[in-house]
C-alpha cells in the first residue's frame, strides 16, 4: 500500500480540528467535500446529509433519490446486522460508488459517496477519511443534542417568559386592585411600622406615602389609645395571629377618623413574617351611631319627662286643692288673731310653708314643662335669700355659705319659680362639688352696666343695665374638656344615680329665655364660678313692693262653684269678709239651674275647672249662652289646656291657678268687677 | 528590517512565539471569541505592543466598553489602542485592495516602532468582506497569502477572525490552508494543513480553472 501524502494528511487533520465549527449539516457536507477533494485516487460523488445530496460537482452521481432510499434503509431494519454490509456493497455494485456511513453508535447522520479512481491509493487514505466521518458524526450528534437542548431550553425560556408575563399581569392586576380599592389595605412589620399602604389609606389620612411608610401606625392614634397598641394589638397578633377592632386615628388635618380593621400575622415560608390588614373608614357610621344613641337617650328622657309631667299634672291638681285649703284657712286664722297673739307666728309659718309647697308643685310642673312662664317684676335679692334658706338644711355642715347682695332690690322681669330653679341648681351643684372636703359657697349679686366696650358674656346681648349673679364654690373644679359641653343636655360628670345631666341645660335655657347669658369659669382643683347676667327690669323696686299692698274689698253677688266643699267654704268666707255676697255650690248642675233661674241676680261667677258631671269651661259656656256679658273667673289645680288666652277666647274674664291666696283672689275679683262696672 | 526575532507571549498559548505570526481564528461562539480576544490584547499591553483592533459591527466606544468588560484596561490605555472599522483599513475606495491593505500592515508596524513600542499586534474581523461586491475571494486569498511574506519584515502579529456561521465553509477551508497558525477552541496551535502561499495559489488557480472548464 502507498504511504499517504503528509500534506493531505495535514489537511485531513485540519478538517478534523475545525469540524466542530460547522453548525449545520449542509455546511459540514460542503466543508468535508472541499477538504477531501484533494485526496488522491478518489472522486467525491457527494455527501448525503439532512435529506440532501451535497457537492454539485460530484461524479459519478448516485442520484439523490437513490441516496435517500439507501439512507432510509441504513437507518431502518435493513441497515442493522449482517444485512448492512450487503446493502452497502449492493449499492456500490449498482451505482459504482463507495458508501461510507456518517454514523455514531446511536444514529446514522449521513452517507459519504465516492468513486475510487485508484483503489490502492484511495485505501491508503480510507481509514483517515472514515475517522474524520466518524468525528463529523459525533459533531452532528453533539449539534443535534445541543439543538434539542437548545429547543428544550428555548421552550423552557418561552414558558418562563409566559409565566413571568402572567405573573407580571397578575401582579399588575393585584397592584391595580390594591391601588383602586376604596378600602384600606396595608402591611406592617412586627413592630407595627407600615411597610405598604394603598392610596385609599394615604388619602384618608391626608399624608404622602413617604410620610406614612416606615412609621408605626400608633403615631397616628389618639394619645389615649397609644398604650393599647403594643399591649393589645401587637400582643394579640403575635399570640393569636389576628386582631380586629375599631380605632380612632388622627388625620393630618387634625380630624378624627374611625377605622374598622382586621390585621393578620403572615408567616411566609422563605421570608420574614409581617402583618397584613384591611380596614374601612367607619367615621360616619360611628358618629351616626353615637348621635343615634344620644337621640335615643333624649327620646327616652323626653318620654320619662312626659310621664312625670302627666303624673305631676294629676298630682298637682289634688295637691293644689289641699294647699288652697291650708293656705286659705291659715289666712283666715291669721285674720282672726291679734298681732301679738302667741299663735300668730305659727299660723304665719303655716302660710309660708303652704306657699313654699305651692312653689314646689310649680317647680315640678316647670321641670316637666307643664306650666307656663309667668314673668313678673321680682327682686333677685329676695329670691336668692329664699333659695339659700331652702338649701341650707340640705347642704353639708362643712360648707359655709357667704352672700354679697345689694341693699337695694335687684328687680328683674322673670318667672320667680324659674329663677328659683336656677339658683337651686347652681347652688346644689356647688354643694355637691364640695361635699367631701367642704368649702365656701359664695353667692353675690351686683349691678352691671354693659356697653359696647364692656363686652357682655354673650355677643348677642345688647347693651344696657344688668344684674350680675355669681355662684362660686371652692370644690374640685371642672376639666377644660368638660367645660365645653357643660350646658349640653344630658351631659354630666356625676355618677349615674347622682344627676340627670339636665340641670345646667335647664339653667342655660331659663337664663336665655330671660334675655340673659351665663358663663362658667373653672380649673381642676380650683373651684368653679357661674356668672349670670339678667337684664334689669324697667319697673322699679317700689312697684314690686307695691304689689303686696292692702287687700281690696268690694260688693256684689258671686256664684261660687267647686266640687271640693272645703274650698267652697274657704273662698266663701274669704269673699264674704271682703264684702261680697256669695252663693256657694259643690255641684255645678244645681249652680247652673240657680243661675238660669235668675241670671241677672249675679255679678260674678267663680268656678273650678275640674268637676264631676260638667267641667268649668263647659259650665262657663252655658252661663255665657244665658248671659253673654257675665263675668267668670275660672280656677284650676292644674290644667295644661287652659291659659289666659284660651280662657279669654271662651269669654272667661280671668284664669287663676290654685292655690289662690287671699290677696290674689281679692285683687282678681276686684279687677274683674271694676271692669264690669266700667 | 527585523534583526533578532522577538519572542512574545500571545495570551492564547502557553509557550512564546516569534512575533509577526499570521494566525487564523475561525469561531462560531461569540463569547469564546471575546474571551480569546481579551487574552490576546491583555498580553499585548503587558508586552508593550501597540494594539490594532478592526471590527465592523460595533462602534469604537462599544469596542472600548467591550474590552473593559473583558478585563482589558482599554480606557486607561486607550492611547495604546487603534480601534477602527475593518473596511476603513481594507477598502480605501469601497473595494478591497490587497496592495493597500498590505501597505497598511507594514506602515502600522513601522509607526509602532517609531513610537517606541516593543512590537505590535492586531486582530482583524474579516466579516467586512461578506458585503456584496466589496471583495473577490481570490483577492482575499492573494492578500492572506502575501501577508505571510510582509510579516517577515514587519512582524505585526496578526489574527484574522472568520465567523464560521457567516463565511462559506469552502472559503474557510481555503483560508485555513494559508494560515500557518490557527486558534482552535481558544488555543493557538500549528496548522497541520498549512500550505505555502505560492503553492496554494498555484493549486487554487489550477483547480479553479479546472472547475470552470
Amino acid at each position: 500500500m502507498l504511504s499517504p501524502d503528509p500534506e493531505i494528511l495535514g489537511r485531513i487533520i485540519l478538517i478534523q480540528s475545525t469540524l466542530h465549527l460547522m453548525g449545520q449539516g449542509s455546511e459540514m457536507a460542503r466543508f468535508l467535500c472541499r477538504g477531501f477533494c484533494r485526496v488522491p485516487g478518489m472522486e467525491i460523488s457527494g455527501i448525503f446529509i439532512d435529506g440532501c445530496l451535497h457537492w454539485e460537482n460530484g461524479s459519478p452521481d448516485p442520484g439523490p433519490e437513490h441516496c435517500r432510499r439507501l439512507f432510509e434503509q441504513l437507518t431502518g431494519a435493513a441497515g442493522q446486522g449482517p444485512g448492512r454490509k450487503a446493502l452497502l456493497n449492493g449499492f456500490k455494485r449498482t451505482h459504482g460508488v463507495q458508501c461510507l456511513p456518517i454514523e455514531t453508535a446511536l444514529a446514522v447522520y449521513g452517507i459519504f459517496f465516492c468513486a475510487p479512481a485508484d483503489e490502492e491509493m484511495f485505501f491508503s487514505y480510507a481509514p483517515y477519511i472514515e475517522n474524520t466521518l466518524n468525528l463529523a458524526a459525533l459533531v452532528l450528534e453533539n449539534h443535534s443534542q445541543q439543538q434539542m437542548l437548545w429547543q428544550h431550553k428555548s421552550e423552557l425560556e418561552k414558558k418562563v417568559k409566559e409565566r413571568t408575563r402572567e405573573l407580571a399581569r397578575s401582579e399588575q392586576r393585584f397592584r391595580d386592585l390594591f391601588n383602586s380599592i376604596s378600602d384600606l389595605v396595608y402591611t406592617q412589620d412586627l413592630e407595627g411600622r407600615l411597610i405598604s399602604a394603598n392610596p385609599a389609606l394615604h388619602r384618608l389620612f391626608g399624608y404622602r406615602p413617604e410620610e406614612l411608610l416606615g412609621r408605626p401606625i400608633s403615631d397616628f392614634m389618639l394619645p389615649e389609645h397609644r398604650d393599647r397598641f403594643e399591649s393589645e394589638y401587637l400582643k394579640a397578633l403575635l399570640e393569636k395571629g389576628s386582631y380586629e377592632g375599631i380605632t380612632p386615628y388622627l388625620a393630618k388635618d387634625g380630624s378624627t377618623i374611625y377605622i374598622e380593621y382586621r390585621s393578620e400575622l403572615v408567616r411566609p415560608e422563605n421570608d420574614a413574617p409581617f402583618i397584613s390588614g384591611i380596614g374601612r373608614d367607619v367615621t360616619g357610621r360611628v358618629l351616626a351611631r353615637r348621635e343615634k344613641r344620644r337621640l335615643e337617650g333624649q327620646i327616652r328622657q323626653a318620654q320619662k319627662m312626659e310621664s312625670i309631667g302627666t303624673l305631676s299634672g294629676g298630682v298637682a291638681h289634688d295637691f293644689n286643692n289641699v294647699l288652697s285649703i291650708i293656705i286659705g284657712n291659715a289666712e283666715l286664722a291669721a285674720g282672726e288673731l291679734a298681732e301679738n297673739h302667741r299663735a300668730r307666728p305659727y299660723v304665719n309659718e303655716i302660710q309660708t310653708a303652704g306657699v313654699r309647697a305651692k312653689d314646689v308643685v310649680r317647680q315640678l310642673l316647670t321641670f316637666s314643662r307643664k306650666t307656663r312662664e309667668e314673668k313678673q317684676a321680682v327682686d333677685l335679692c329676695m329670691l336668692v335669700g329664699e333659695a339659700l334658706k331652702l338649701l341650707r338644711p340640705v347642704i353639708a355642715a362643712n360648707i359655709e355659705i357667704r352672700t354679697c347682695l345689694p341693699k337695694q332690690p335687684a328687680v328683674v322681669s322673670a318667672d320667680p319659680t324659674q329663677i328659683h330653679q336656677v339658683l337651686i341648681n347652681l347652688c346644689g351643684n356647688a354643694a355637691d362639688a364640695m361635699a367631701e372636703s367642704g368649702g365656701v359657697l359664695a353667692v353675690s349679686l351686683a349691678v352691671a352696666q354693659i356697653n359696647d366696650e364692656n363686652t357682655a358674656l354673650d355677643p348677642d346681648m345688647g347693651a344696657g343695665r344688668f344684674f350680675r349673679l355669681a355662684v362660686k364654690d371652692t370644690g374640685h373644679g371642672i376639666a377644660a374638656k368638660s367645660l365645653e359641653r357643660i350646658f349640653d343636655p344630658y351631659f354630666t360628670t356625676k355618677d349615674v344615680d347622682k344627676g340627670t345631666g339636665l340641670g345646667l341645660s335647664v339653667v342655660h335655657g331659663i337664663v336665655k329665655s330671660h334675655g340673659g347669658s351665663i358663663r362658667v369659669r373653672s380649673q381642676p382643683g380650683q373651684g368653679c364660678e357661674f356668672e349670670i347676667l339678667l337684664p334689669a327690669a324697667e319697673k322699679n323696686a317700689e312697684a314690686v313692693l307695691a304689689q303686696t299692698g292692702n287687700v281690696p274689698r268690694g260688693q256684689g253677688h258671686i256664684l261660687l262653684i267647686d266640687d271640693e266643699p272645703m274650698i267652697v267654704s274657704l273662698n266663701q268666707q274669704r269673699l264674704e269678709r271682703l264684702g261680697y255676697r256669695v252663693s256657694g255650690h259643690t255641684n255645678p248642675r244645681p249652680a247652673l239651674e240657680m243661675f238660669s233661674s235668675d241670671p241677672y241676680g249675679f255679678d260674678l261667677v267663680i268656678t273650678d275647672m275640674t268637676m264631676p258631671g260638667i267641667t268649668g269651661d263647659r259650665l262657663a259656656e252655658k252661663i255665657l249662652e244665658i248671659r253673654p256679658e257675665m263675668k267668670i273667673i275660672l280656677c284650676t289645680g292644674y290644667n295644661s289646656q287652659i291659659s289666659d288666652q284660651t280662657a279669654a277666647s271662651l269669654g272667661i274674664a280671668r284664669y287663676l291657678e290654685k292655690p289662690v291666696q287671699m290677696q290674689q283672689l281679692a285683687e282678681t275679683v276686684c279687677d274683674v268687677l271694676s271692669v264690669s262696672d266700667n | 528590517m527585523a534583526g533578532k526575532t522577538r519572542k512574545v507571549s500571545l495570551g492564547v498559548a502557553d509557550e512564546p512565539f516569534d512575533e509577526g505570526r499570521h494566525i487564523i481564528y475561525v469561531y462560531s461562539d461569540d463569547a469564546e471569541r471575546k474571551k480569546t480576544m481579551a487574552r490576546f490584547f491583555r498580553q499585548g499591553l503587558v508586552e508593550n505592543d501597540r494594539l490594532l483592533y478592526m471590527v465592523d459591527d460595533i462602534s469604537s466606544a462599544e469596542m472600548v466598553k467591550e474590552l473593559q468588560e473583558l478585563g482589558v484596561d482599554a480606557d486607561a490605555r486607550i492611547n495604546d489602542f487603534d480601534l477602527c472599522p475593518g473596511h476603513y483599513a481594507c477598502c480605501p475606495d469601497a473595494y478591497f485592495s490587497a496592495e493597500f491593505m498590505l501597505g497598511v500592515v507594514a506602515r502600522y508596524y513601522q509607526s509602532a516602532m517609531e513610537q517606541g513600542y516593543a512590537g505590535a499586534r492586531g486582530i482583524g474581523e474579516m466579516s467586512w468582506a461578506l458585503v456584496e461586491n466589496r471583495a473577490q475571494l481570490e483577492d482575499l486569498l492573494v492578500y492572506e497569502a502575501r501577508l505571510n511574506r510582509v510579516l517577515q519584515n514587519h512582524p505585526l502579529t496578526t489574527v484574522c477572525q472568520y465567523d464560521a456561521k457567516r463565511f462559506d465553509p469552502a472559503v474557510i477551508m481555503d483560508m485555513l490552508t494559508i494560515h500557518p497558525l490557527m486558534i482552535v477552541r481558544g488555543q493557538l496551535v500549528k496548522n497541520p494543513g498549512f500550505m505555502e502561499p505560492e503553492r496554494f495559489l498555484e493549486k487554487y488557480r489550477s483547480q479553479d480553472n479546472k472547475g470552470h472548464a
